[in-house]
């Protein structure tokens, strides 16, 4: 020992220093125990992390889902218009409707030219269909009504064999213009539906 | 060293620590407890445990614990010429034979010189290696160094004069 440098001596003095094996235990054991408790902490924060981007995902999905209803539900009304077949089938049943209720007339008239005097709301001037011209109807008398919210005239007509028939003139408009000349039969009842000049037609038959 | 340290390693870090503890303490107790001090709080810093990390945390505790201008006063760096960097003198030392007798010679060493001494002679530190850990100037630490191996010197010559008339 005694060749030995100073610095060895020292290093020799405290390389024999060492804790208890008691203590050296106990201060292992805390490590343990803190890293679990870490571990534990970690993973819990790793659950509510999940939970957190769970609700996230899910209140992003009813979001989506709520903007494309309201996306879908616009396309269906604004972007996506009925077809000129669909528009013609619901006017169809709006004077199928008409038709059916058989209101009393609020104009009694036999002559056009009386209605069109009388019926001074109208935007549009009464016509004589030349589809109707050799049919020999007799006009009963005539009334307001609407189709497609603009206002129409209802107009009473009876045949030669006294069958009942209700003829709808109004204003061609722009959704009007469009359909064809065609007919349906909406609740057993015949429609037919035509242009003439700047009117739109429908006759209704309640014979057949 | 990362997460999965093993047992052994962590065993023979708290070694280390508890040596660089006692450097400063120069007692076992309060080393244990500076050590017990400084774990935990490395632990609850989640990281890999780091020895340079443990160092700074059992340095920062002891001067805490113990009025800072108490035990550490300042000192000139007047001599630190003298010392060569990371060249601890190696005379060869004939006064002492037991480790009691070094014992007595780290008592008279103020803490920071018998932490200086211990990182370099039992750690293997460069000057600079502890300038860095401990904060100070490389020629603080040189000073200290020296300071430390004088005194002990000193110590040494003086119980062998009483001991050999």
């Amino acid at each position: 020992m005694k060749d030995k440098s100073l610095s060895n001596h020292v290093k020799d003095y405290y390389q024999v220093q060492k804790l208890t094996p008691e203590k050296l235990e106990n201060l292992l054991a805390q490590t343990s125990e803190r890293r679990s408790a870490q571990a534990e902490t970690e993973t819990h924060s790793q659950v509510v992390t999940i939970k957190r981007k769970w609700f996230l995902q899910r209140n992003y999905a009813i979001a989506a889902s709520v903007l494309f209803c309201f996306i879908a539900m616009y396309q269906f009304i604004y972007v996506n218009p009925l077809s000129p077949e669909q528009i013609g089938l619901r006017v169809a049943q709006e004077i199928a409707l008409n038709h059916n209720k058989q209101l009393a007339v609020e104009f009694v008239g036999n002559n056009l030219t009386y209605l069109r005097n009388e019926m001074h709301k109208l935007d549009f001037s009464l016509v004589a269909s030349k589809k109707m011209a050799q049919a020999n109807f007799t006009i009963a008398g005539a009334r307001y009504c609407s189709i497609q919210g603009q206002l129409a005239a209802q107009i009473k007509l009876i045949d030669k064999q006294g069958r009942r028939y209700t003829l709808y003139q109004t204003h061609l408009s722009d959704t009007l213009q469009s359909l064809p000349a065609t007919e349906y039969i909406v609740n057993g009842v015949p429609i037919e539906q035509w242009r003439e000049q700047d009117v739109f037609f429908g006759l209704a038959n309640t014979a057949s | 060293m990362t997460q999965q340290q093993s047992s052994a390693d962590l065993a023979e870090l708290l070694q280390q620590g508890f040596r660089y503890a006692l450097s400063f303490t120069h007692e076992r107790a309060s080393a244990e407890d500076i050590l017990q001090d400084a774990w935990l709080s490395v632990l609850n810093a989640k990281g890999p445990i780091e020895k340079a990390y443990l160092f700074t945390s059992i340095r920062s505790r002891f001067f805490n614990q113990n009025k800072r201008e108490k035990l550490v006063p300042m000192i000139p760096i007047d001599d630190h010429a003298e010392y060569v960097d990371n060249q601890i003198e190696e005379h060869s030392i004939n006064f002492f034979s037991d480790s009691a007798e070094i014992e007595q010679a780290l008592k008279c060493l103020r803490p920071i010189e018998r932490e200086a001494f211990f990182l370099a002679a039992v750690e293997g530190y460069t000057a600079q290696e502890i300038a860095d850990l401990t904060s100070q100037p490389r020629g603080t630490v040189l000073s200290l160094i020296h300071r430390a191996r004088k005194k002990m010197q000193s110590y040494f010559k003086t119980t062998s004069s009483e001991v050999l008339p």
